[in-house]
């Protein structure tokens, strides 16, 4: 028998499913209760039970991971900031910005936005690698994900507490660059693979600075877990803005070039080559990729930045903790967006060259410096 | 009785290296090769040892793998020509897996898999500063003149003579 009879088989007892409940309803209920109801009574109850239970326990995984700080909460956030996103350049720019969906200002643009991607066709274009152009946006979302797990609201509300968090979140980091690779090349598309192309050299040479500006804060703290960061500064009495302002400069245009925004969106450049790697993705999978991920990876960066440098939760007590670091992370984020609707895309060579000479330098400083600091304070 | 995530992380090595070599397409051998680093980081977790474990994942996907990748995107995207497995295949395969039974059957009657696992907490911080600075201070040393070297190299190749 050939592949399409068996489709074709396979298609007409989907057909025929209707029929299939009559009587499951008229014999398999009744045969439910005779049996003094197998599988469900046992297993499948208690587990549902359970899981209720989990979710209205603010201590336990489960409600971590579904509901704050997880994906829940984050993925709300996402459709809220980039409504904020969009009035935020619409007002600096003398526009109006959305403003039909909802009763107030657009509110519900981003949730309408989303039904529509969701209810459009996926096409996957001819001569496309099927498996990995299908798979790279759920790979993504799943490194955008991970992220979340290791930047801590509070000691409290932390997902994973690692020994090694900060270095969790820079190893999760550099997937990226593949899953880009790899969704550039699988559409076939010479437009996706420049884009690709480009983000490769960004986002691989712009993790070295990222990653020894951080260095000289680590060594200060003696520990590579985002939550003795924070117990660092709150011993110090002041966040790590002041004491290592280099490493913050570098941190933050660096996180800027790894979230891929303006002015570093070189391998999405919407002048020059469509949209960059994501050019040949439609529907849902646009979605993913172009409001989903990104937008999560930029609260999870912004998080990063708020705990590294801006004492994270902590705050004076009529606040809660939470509150205090979604404050300071909303801050980071809105700086974040306003470049955008502020400054030109720059060129993949000065882009480089900012990389490897002025940032990379001043990391190396900072490092320098901090070491040199220790060492004093030793003698003294 | 055998750790059963000991089991499965090796078992993804092993299928995932099988088919980085044995891959049609190169594409998907570099691929399975980011895979196979990812499960080697899942051993050294095992281990009880994160640190290098998140500079498996860090140096070896976010670099090598990512090297291998585009090195690999840019050979054309044609099948290779399928080789007929002859007679050898099958014998080098029985040499092979009868090889790793004996092995196996070996280390199961030392009584290895019965000694305790020492009570060891996770390695991370400045203990593994002072190891490496103190025991291995010479062979960190050497390697950081290679990688000098190396990187002189790759410049003095890079560089055009002008004139």
């Amino acid at each position: 028998m050939a592949v399409t009879d068996i489709w074709q088989m396979i298609k007409r007892l989907a057909e025929l499913s209707f029929w299939l409940l009559v009587p499951i309803t008229l014999f398999g209920i009744p045969a439910y209760y005779a049996l003094e109801r197998p599988i469900i009574q046992p297993y499948v109850l208690p587990f549902l039970t359970r899981l209720m239970s989990e979710l209205m326990d603010p201590a336990s995984l489960t409600f971590k991971v579904i509901l704050y700080p997880g994906f829940t909460f984050v993925v709300i956030y996402a459709a809220f900031l980039v409504l904020i996103e969009r009035k935020l350049a619409a007002k600096v720019q003398l526009r109006v910005g959305p403003q039909y969906a909802g009763r107030y200002e657009g509110v519900l643009q981003s949730f309408a936005d989303m039904f529509k991607a969701l209810s459009k066709e996926v096409i996957v274009p001819a001569g496309a690698d099927r498996l990995i152009f299908l798979s790279a946006p759920i790979i993504s979302m799943v490194v955008a994900g991970t992220l979340l797990a290791v930047v801590p609201p509070s000691p409290q509300s932390l997902i994973f507490d690692s020994p090694v968090s900060l270095l969790l979140f820079f190893s999760v980091i550099s997937f990226s660059p593949l899953v880009i690779l790899l969704a550039a090349w699988s559409s076939n598309n010479k437009f996706t693979l420049v884009g690709g192309l480009r983000a490769l050299h960004q986002l691989v040479s712009y993790e070295i600075p990222m990653v020894v500006s951080t260095l000289g804060l680590a060594l200060l703290v003696g520990s590579l877990s985002l939550v003795d960061v924070v117990r660092v500064q709150e011993r110090l009495g002041l966040p790590f803005l002041l004491l290592q302002p280099l490493a913050a400069l570098t941190f933050y245009i660096t996180m800027v070039a790894e979230l891929e925004r303006i002015p570093f969106d070189i391998p999405e450049a919407d002048s020059e080559i469509v949209a960059g790697w994501v050019t040949e993705y439609s529907g849902v999978n646009h979605l993913l990729l172009y409001g989903g991920a990104p937008v999560i990876k930029l609260y999870a960066f912004s998080g990063l930045f708020t705990t590294l440098f801006l004492g994270g939760w902590l705050g004076p007590p009529p606040i809660p903790p939470d509150l205090w670091f979604h404050l300071k992370t909303f801050l980071v984020i809105l700086s974040v967006q306003a470049l955008r609707a502020i400054y030109p895309r720059y060129r993949i060579d000065q882009l480089l060259r900012i990389g490897w000479g002025t940032l990379l330098m001043l990391a190396l400083i900072n490092l320098a410096l901090t070491i040199l600091l220790m060492g004093a304070i030793q003698v003294v | 009785m055998v750790d059963p995530a000991f089991l499965l992380v090796s078992g993804l090595v092993v299928a995932t290296s099988i088919l980085a070599i044995e891959s049609r397409q190169l594409v998907y051998g570099a691929v399975n090769l980011a895979l196979m680093f990812l499960a080697v980081a899942g051993m050294f977790i095992l281990l009880d040892a994160p640190f290098i474990a998140m500079f498996q994942i860090f140096v070896n996907v976010g670099a090598v793998a990512i090297l291998v990748l585009f090195t690999v995107m840019l050979v054309s995207t044609e099948r290779w020509a399928r080789v007929p497995r002859g007679r050898e295949f099958w014998a080098a395969l029985g040499t092979s897996g009868l090889t790793v039974l004996a092995l196996v059957s070996i280390v199961a009657r030392t009584g290895l898999a019965d000694v305790p696992p020492p009570p060891a907490a996770p390695t991370v911080g400045p203990e593994i500063g002072v190891v490496m600075l103190g025991n291995y201070g010479v062979a960190l040393v050497l390697l950081g003149i290679l990688l000098a070297a190396s990187v002189i190299g790759a410049v003095a190749l890079a560089k055009v003579e002008k004139g």
